[in-house]
């Protein structure tokens, strides 16, 4: 073993630092120069939910102020209104979500509509791999989003890990299989784990003196992953028997994942990204029960999903670590505001995600997706916010990640969302999120016939005015370049597109409206 | 975030070979060097084929595994009795979905015949080369299996054949056509999905980008332009019970303009030529010797070494790719020289990849003469479905990639091979081989396992613990072992017992055979050695 660590070391000073840390995507000056800039002493955790299959937004969170148009193109999934559980002056959520809407009232959730990606597709795979990458809908990344994070502190991984900084997986899925969102340049960082208690170790033994070549380096590797195995194996269990529960779980699947996660940080585990899967939201039939929408596989989810969050939010609590933990949820898609005739719905667009701890910034962001009063087949909910600065919100105010590195993690036009703060006591009174009125984005003729006029209003600062169809293509950018401040008038040409619903989507820095404008011809 | 398809030497490992070249090899062809000939080129090679491969020299062996195969039995049917189209043990593949039956019984025969194919193949590179291929031109199982099975036999039609027509079929292959959009590619709404891989991943490849939309070896605007030319194709009959397969062309839905290409490609105008312009499209990209340098490239990254750097780029790449283009994209002759090369078989190469999950198993299944049920095909298909989720377990599922790009072993820099390996797959691995060398693998009420005492009968002195160890090590390792190895490993055999006593107990089970007490006995103790030795790091190199 010595033999290893001293090739290893004597490599480093032959090719030099730059070197290793060459090839990968980031430029090695900018890296080394923000090696600093990630907070080592952080025990923060995140705890990410997937909702895998696409989940019906329209139907866990339910804007009342559309509630008629909606049932007029839902009638058979949608809830009765008497039933919702209304938590916020036009929402609801899904009667199956009581422990959700607890949290909410005791400020310990925020909901975030409309949250989405331009170009939305609408095949589960792409859209998931989208999802975990934190691509462009048009690019195809190999890495996840956290994966690259976790790049920035852990480019030399898997070598020399674990160690005594980082006894622990750097990332755990709860499941059989690794996490693409964990996904790194050279290795995953996530460690699938079912049983903590039910690991094995690896056979080892045999190992001699490895040659200075490559294929000594290969063995080395090898030896390395197999050594890494069971060290993580034998740190794991041993962290499960420290922890303790301190309540107890629905006997769901999801309840129980979180149940383990929170047992490993109770046991002192300092993993920091957990990833809990939830399958079934693919409700193109049966989403309710036929002739009884509070019935069925929706409501057995929401049901699941509602009673394992706030089981694990109490847990946190009894243990006394609520302000190192918060929780999001996320799907590759929502689905459509139209039901179909199966008694489910179709995949969609944007759907709302839910962020949920002590630490969040309690309450909702953006407006309620908008129902109009035609609503075309393929028609989905528009979007509002990109789910990439929901994830850069995530490392930036939680993970303490630089703005400027997150902007490279995920892409250039990154804007804060405000839903997160570091748990300071008292929460501090500012916390609004900047309010979409700021800009006051005036839309008119609607329906417009062949020219739509937007009028705004801006400081000196970059602006982005740009058009979604239905289904949340992006059809064109009108405008996006720097402007005085002051209020701006502006004329689009729209005779183009056919007749249907489409969203004029206005940025800038930290602001964003998406308003909805009917063409008709 | 780009795709690295090609990226200077890794650098974050230690060890650097000395240079070598195409020239032929001129080292000893000896046990050693045939055992490392078989492992790159065939999978689960065993320990008879070396026997047989030391008596030929170098060039026959190369031109023995070059020769191509007959043709597998097409998939049957295997577990299902409610199609009465397709009744058991008869093939689905030309027949029409049944109305009202459930047709995962297609995907899961599909499974099992992927993953046993390989894994019961002769000595021939075909199977290795059809998973390259696989590899290459990734589409997924899209829902109608009789195109998986029409995409698989594609693959294995050109495994060794001529890329330039091979890409021109894979271009209007139906799973293709619908895996990339191409069926959707209209000249009102153009789809740019095939024409940019076909760029990009099948033939030329990216470059550097050196300027806005420009990758040194195509443009943005020539994707647009190859876009147009691949208009008008379309795809009938997807999972109908009436409607034949069928892909056609639609002059009404073909771009008749002419198409400009870039410089990249000498400012060449591509006329309207209706449903054969594609052909034209596909001779005038493999006009450019580039394509050469990307497939050479990809074929050293898979059968030698992930470590291309400069040297071997001028060394090895250039001149091989010289070689491809003379034979006019030959696959073959390509492969021969490569095959022939010193860089190829020279130590310094030797165990410097790591096993892909499917050659792991056929080291683990195949070259230990596993009884796999071959003439009972419902035993077979249903470890062939079983060994399928153990290689997705191991990260490899046959027909679902991660992305287009394939996996991420054969692209991804700087790890390549090493990105098969980590926490999770690991546990996977060594459950496999434990299960099939210590204990049974169990499945469908078969037990499989290693006939140790078989696979030992005809080595050259099982008698001796010490030649014993080294032809198992022959069999399995690419490298020798050292001396300290060697010990450890005969401490597994014959914990605390001096040598003579394993030939002793050996002469003993073989002069009484009949001993079915002392058969247990000296089989356990192969069980463990075996085991053992499937579980040293060694062994997952190749």
């Amino acid at each position: 073993m010595k033999r290893r660590k001293f090739l290893r070391n004597t490599t480093a000073a032959l090719i030099g630092l730059p070197a290793a840390l060459n090839g990968m995507s980031l430029s090695p000056i900018r890296k080394s120069a923000l090696l600093d800039a990630l907070n080592p002493d952080s025990d923060r955790v995140l705890v990410l939910i997937q909702m895998i299959g696409g989940n019906d937004g329209l139907n866990m969170i339910i804007p009342l102020d559309y509630y008629d148009k909606l049932y007029n193109v839902r009638q058979n999934v949608i809830i009765p209104e008497s039933n919702l559980e209304h938590f916020d002056h036009d929402l609801a959520f899904h009667p199956s979500m009581k422990g959700i809407r607890t949290m909410f009232d005791d400020a310990k959730l925020n909901v975030i509509q409309g949250v989405g990606y331009p170009n939305q597709n609408r095949s589960h795979f792409r859209s998931t791999d989208i999802w975990t990458s934190g691509s462009p809908a048009e690019e195809d990344w190999s890495t996840g989003w956290l994966g690259r994070y976790l790049n920035e502190d852990h480019a030399e991984f898997p070598t020399n890990y674990p160690n005594n900084d980082f006894p622990d997986p750097l990332a755990v899925v709860i499941g059989n299989s690794i996490s693409l969102t964990c996904q790194g340049e050279v290795g995953n960082y996530s460690l699938p784990l079912t049983d903590p208690f039910n690991l094995g170790q690896l056979a080892s033994g045999g190992d001699d003196f490895i040659p200075d070549n490559l294929y000594g380096d290969q063995l080395d590797f090898v030896r390395t992953t197999i050594e890494q195995t069971n060290a993580y194996s034998e740190r794991i269990t041993e962290v499960a028997n420290q922890g303790t529960n301190t309540v107890s779980y629905p006997d769901t699947g999801l309840a129980q994942q979180l149940k383990t996660i929170a047992l490993l940080l109770a046991g002192g585990s300092k993993t920091r990204i957990f990833v809990a899967s939830i399958g079934g939201f693919d409700t193109h039939a049966n989403q309710v029960q036929s002739g009884d929408p509070m019935l069925g596989e929706h409501t057995e989810l929401l049901t699941k999903l509602s009673g394992a969050i706030s089981a694990f939010q109490k847990d946190l609590e009894g243990l006394g670590i609520d302000d190192r933990v918060v929780g999001m949820t996320f799907s590759e898609f929502g689905r459509r505001i139209k039901s179909n005739n199966s008694d489910g719905t179709d995949h969609g667009s944007a759907a709302p995600l839910m962020v949920f701890g002590k630490c969040v910034i309690p309450g909702v962001i953006g407006d309620n997706a908008e129902i109009p009063d035609e609503v075309g087949t393929q028609d989905g909910v528009a979007m509002q916010f990109d789910f990439r600065d929901i994830y850069g919100s995530v490392l930036e105010d939680w993970f303490e990640v630089d703005k400027e590195i997150v902007k490279d993690l995920l892409h250039a036009d990154y804007t804060r969302i405000n839903f997160l703060n570091p748990c300071l006591d008292p929460i501090p009174t500012d916390t609004d999120n900047p309010l979409e009125e700021a800009l006051q984005v005036n839309l008119f003729p609607n329906p417009a016939h062949h020219y739509v006029n937007v009028h705004f209003e801006s400081e000196r600062e970059r602006v982005a005015v740009t058009l979604f169809n239905s289904e949340g293509r992006l059809m064109e950018t009108f405008m996006d370049k720097n402007l005085q401040a002051g209020r701006h008038e502006m004329r689009f040409d729209i005779s183009r597109y056919p007749s249907g619903n489409y969203f004029i989507r206005v940025v800038c820095s930290g602001l964003r409206q998406t308003s909805r404008v009917f063409a008709k011809f | 975030m780009d795709k690295v398809l090609y990226s200077e030497s890794k650098g974050s490992v230690g060890g650097v070979n000395s240079v070598l070249t195409l020239d032929a090899y001129s080292g000893p062809w000896d046990k050693a060097a045939i055992s490392h000939f078989l492992k790159r080129t065939t999978y689960g090679h065993t320990y008879e084929q070396i026997g047989e491969l030391e008596a030929l020299d170098h060039e026959s062996a190369v031109d023995l595994v070059l020769m191509d195969l007959g043709m597998p039995d097409p998939p049957v049917n295997y577990d299902q009795d409610q199609d009465l189209n397709v009744p058991l043990g008869e093939t689905w593949v030309n027949v029409m979905p049944t109305a009202g039956v459930n047709q995962g019984y297609r995907a899961r025969s599909m499974r099992a015949w992927s993953t046993m194919v390989p894994l019961t193949s002769g000595l021939s590179v075909r199977e290795r080369m059809v998973i390259f291929w696989h590899n290459h031109f990734v589409t997924a199982d899209i829902g109608d299996r009789r195109l998986v099975y029409d995409y698989m036999n594609l693959l294995r039609t050109h495994a060794l054949g001529n890329l330039k027509q091979f890409v021109k079929d894979i271009t209007i292959d139906h799973s293709m056509l619908r895996y990339l959009n191409g069926n959707q590619n209209t000249k009102t709404a153009p789809n740019e999905n095939y024409a940019r891989e076909l760029l990009e991943l099948f033939t030329i490849g990216k470059g550097p980008l050196v300027a806005e939309g420009d990758y040194t070896n195509y443009t943005e605007d020539d994707i647009i332009s190859i876009a147009r030319v691949l208009t008008g194709w379309r795809t009938y009959g997807f999972n109908s019970a009436t409607n034949p397969l069928a892909v056609g062309f639609d002059l009404n839905r073909h771009d008749t303009e002419s198409k400009q290409l870039s410089y990249r490609f000498d400012n060449v105008v591509i006329e309207n030529a209706g449903e054969d312009e594609y052909k034209n499209l596909i001779d005038i990209i493999f006009q450019k010797d580039e394509v050469a340098r990307f497939i050479c490239r990809k074929f050293y990254r898979y059968f030698v070494s992930d470590d291309i750097n400069e040297t071997v780029e001028t060394q090895i790449i250039n001149p091989l790719a010289d070689i491809m283009v003379e034979n006019d994209y030959e696959i073959a002759p390509t492969l021969r020289a490569l095959f022939l090369s010193d860089a190829f078989m020279h130590e310094e190469n030797r165990g410097v990849l790591i096993k892909n999950p499917l050659e792991f198993a056929a080291s683990i299944v195949k070259s230990t003469h596993v009884d796999v049920k071959e003439d009972n095909y419902l035993a077979n298909y249903a470890l062939g479905t079983s060994l399928f989720y153990r290689l997705r377990d191991m990260q490899m599922e046959i027909n679902k990639h991660p992305s287009v790009a394939g996996w991420t072993a054969y692209y991804q820099a700087p790890g390549f091979t090493r990105m098969w390996l980590n926490s999770a797959s690991m546990p996977h691995r060594m459950y496999l081989s434990d299960r099939f060398s210590k204990y049974s693998y169990n499945n469908a009420g078969n037990q499989y396992r290693i006939d140790v005492l078989g696979l030992i009968a005809g080595f050259s002195n099982p008698y001796d613990p010490n030649i014993l160890i080294q032809d198992l090590a022959l069999l399995f390792y690419s490298n020798s072992i050292t001396e300290n190895q060697v010990n450890f490993l005969k401490s597994v055999l014959i914990p605390g017992l001096p040598d003579f006593e394993w030939t002793t107990e050996y002469a003993d089970h073989i002069a009484n055979p009949d001993d079915q007490n002392l058969m247990n006995s000296v089989s356990g103790k192969l069980k463990d050695l075996i085991g053992t030795m499937m579980s040293l790091s060694e062994f997952y190199l190749f």
